[in-house]
């Protein structure tokens, strides 16, 4: 990160190479679609690159670079709504796809925290995707670690009952 | 262990469960339902990212790379704000004089400058970590604020008696328009130190920096004014402090607004 406050073109291109897939995949599962989590994670870069400057040494990186994303997020849905309560005014509404998860096997990661509310989608992601430490989802999430472990221990609960519940149905 | 013991191991840990204890491997191995939820978030998946867009986002980047300056330290930033709000409030009253010093009891004066101080100490120490996203300081903006105002109208109540002044509002109007002026002088000053943050609660951010400008009246107004009336000091005091701080909001609003557009 340092190298790249510097003008490193080599340490920004390994950060880039690094840091991208684990945005892109905490975008996708916060977003409706992979062209809007791929226009998120530009936006997120833009974002990152022009307050690098943010970053103070020996901090940990990724709950700078999530707390951005995640104010991109925020900022892409605000965005996406108001033009989407436009335009459905005019339109027919769209026909939902129907997700075709095979309930006799395992449900993908993706499909299973859809299930789950957005703040503790957020916090699953994070954590089993990304990786972070609670202490590092807290600062990315401005939220306590008591707060991040109550969210995460309340959706593996509700994944847990959306298992047997599916479970129950075959 | 129990199904919920093993959600609770899942909240307090994002390793990935080879590394967890034989208890807790021996769990999944009888329980279905964990191992298969389990298998599902072990399962997530981290290879996503299109070439395209790799090589879009680093097209982006790295024609403009150019160095920049890291923000200064924690200690810097709020030994700035703490030595601009001391500057303000002996140049203001340098100006308007002392009598609220020498009118107040000893106790009345330790215990509002000493609120006044932490207050002030504070709230400087949490907007200089909050500049950078992420911040180890995950506690709500909105408690800094309201905290101060809470224990200076506590104190006010406690420490002062009440007689009722016919003059009560042109008196109080005056000390408010004071508060107000040494707040107005106070928050650019502010404002040039942590302009380089990233602000991403702007309305919380400008709340608060509001409110240091306010503390900074208060400050400037309980050594100056020697109406020891606690609604005097509660509406033309601590209420300059709460036009701040309301101002503040406003202001991030608007900037807020104007930047999404």
């Amino acid at each position: 990160m340092l190298r790249y406050q510097q003008a490193d073109p080599a340490a920004t291109t390994e950060l880039i190479r690094q840091v991208s897939p684990l945005l892109f995949r905490f975008l996708l599962n916060q977003s409706r679609d992979r062209p809007e989590a791929e226009d998120l994670l530009q936006d997120t870069w833009l974002r990152i690159h022009k307050s690098r400057h943010t970053h103070r040494p020996g901090e940990p990186v990724l709950p700078w670079m999530f707390a951005i994303a995640r104010h991109v997020k925020v900022d892409g849905f605000r965005r996406s709504y108001r033009i989407r309560s436009k335009e459905l005014t005019m339109s027919e509404l769209p026909e939902i796809a129907q997700p075709t998860t095979s309930r006799a096997s395992t449900p993908d990661f993706d499909s299973l925290i859809a299930a789950l509310p957005a703040s503790q989608r957020e916090v699953v992601c994070m954590l089993k995707v990304s990786g972070m430490s609670l202490e590092e989802v807290a600062r990315a999430t401005s939220s306590t670690v008591g707060s991040v472990k109550l969210k995460a221990h309340r959706a593996y609960e509700k994944l847990r009952s959306i298992l047997r519940s599916s479970d129950d149905v075959v | 262990m129990s199904c919920e013991d093993l959600d609770r191991l899942r909240s307090s840990s994002s390793d990935h469960s080879s590394t967890w204890s034989a208890e807790a491997k021996a769990h999944l191995s009888t329980c279905p339902r964990c191992a298969q939820l389990q298998e599902s978030l072990d399962s997530a998946p981290d290879d996503l990212l299109p070439d395209a867009l790799q090589r879009s986002i680093e097209a982006q980047i790295l024609p403009g790379l150019t160095a920049v300056t890291p923000l200064p330290g924690v200690a810097w930033i709020a030994t700035n704000l703490i030595l601009s709000s001391i500057f303000i409030a002996t140049l203001a009253n340098w100006h308007l004089g002392v009598a609220g010093w020498r009118a107040r009891s000893d106790l009345q004066l330790f215990v509002d400058l000493a609120l006044l101080a932490v207050a002030i100490g504070t709230l400087a120490k949490t907007l200089a970590v909050r500049m950078m996203p992420g911040s180890s300081d995950t506690k709500p903006l909105a408690g800094y604020v309201a905290a101060p105002l809470i224990a200076l109208a506590v104190a006010d109540l406690l420490l002062f008696g009440y007689r009722w002044n016919p003059n009560f509002f042109p008196i109080a109007l005056w000390c408010w328009e004071i508060g107000i002026t040494c707040a107005a002088i106070s928050a650019p000053l502010f404002w040039m130190i942590l302009r380089r943050g990233l602000w991403l609660n702007r309305v919380a951010q400008c709340a608060a920096t509001g409110l240091l400008a306010g503390l900074v009246g208060v400050a400037v107004l309980e050594i100056y004014c020697p109406y020891l009336d606690r609604l005097h000091i509660g509406a033309g005091h601590i209420g300059a402090a709460l036009t701040a701080s309301l101002v503040g909001a406003a202001v991030g609003a608007v900037l807020d607004r104007i930047e999404r557009r």
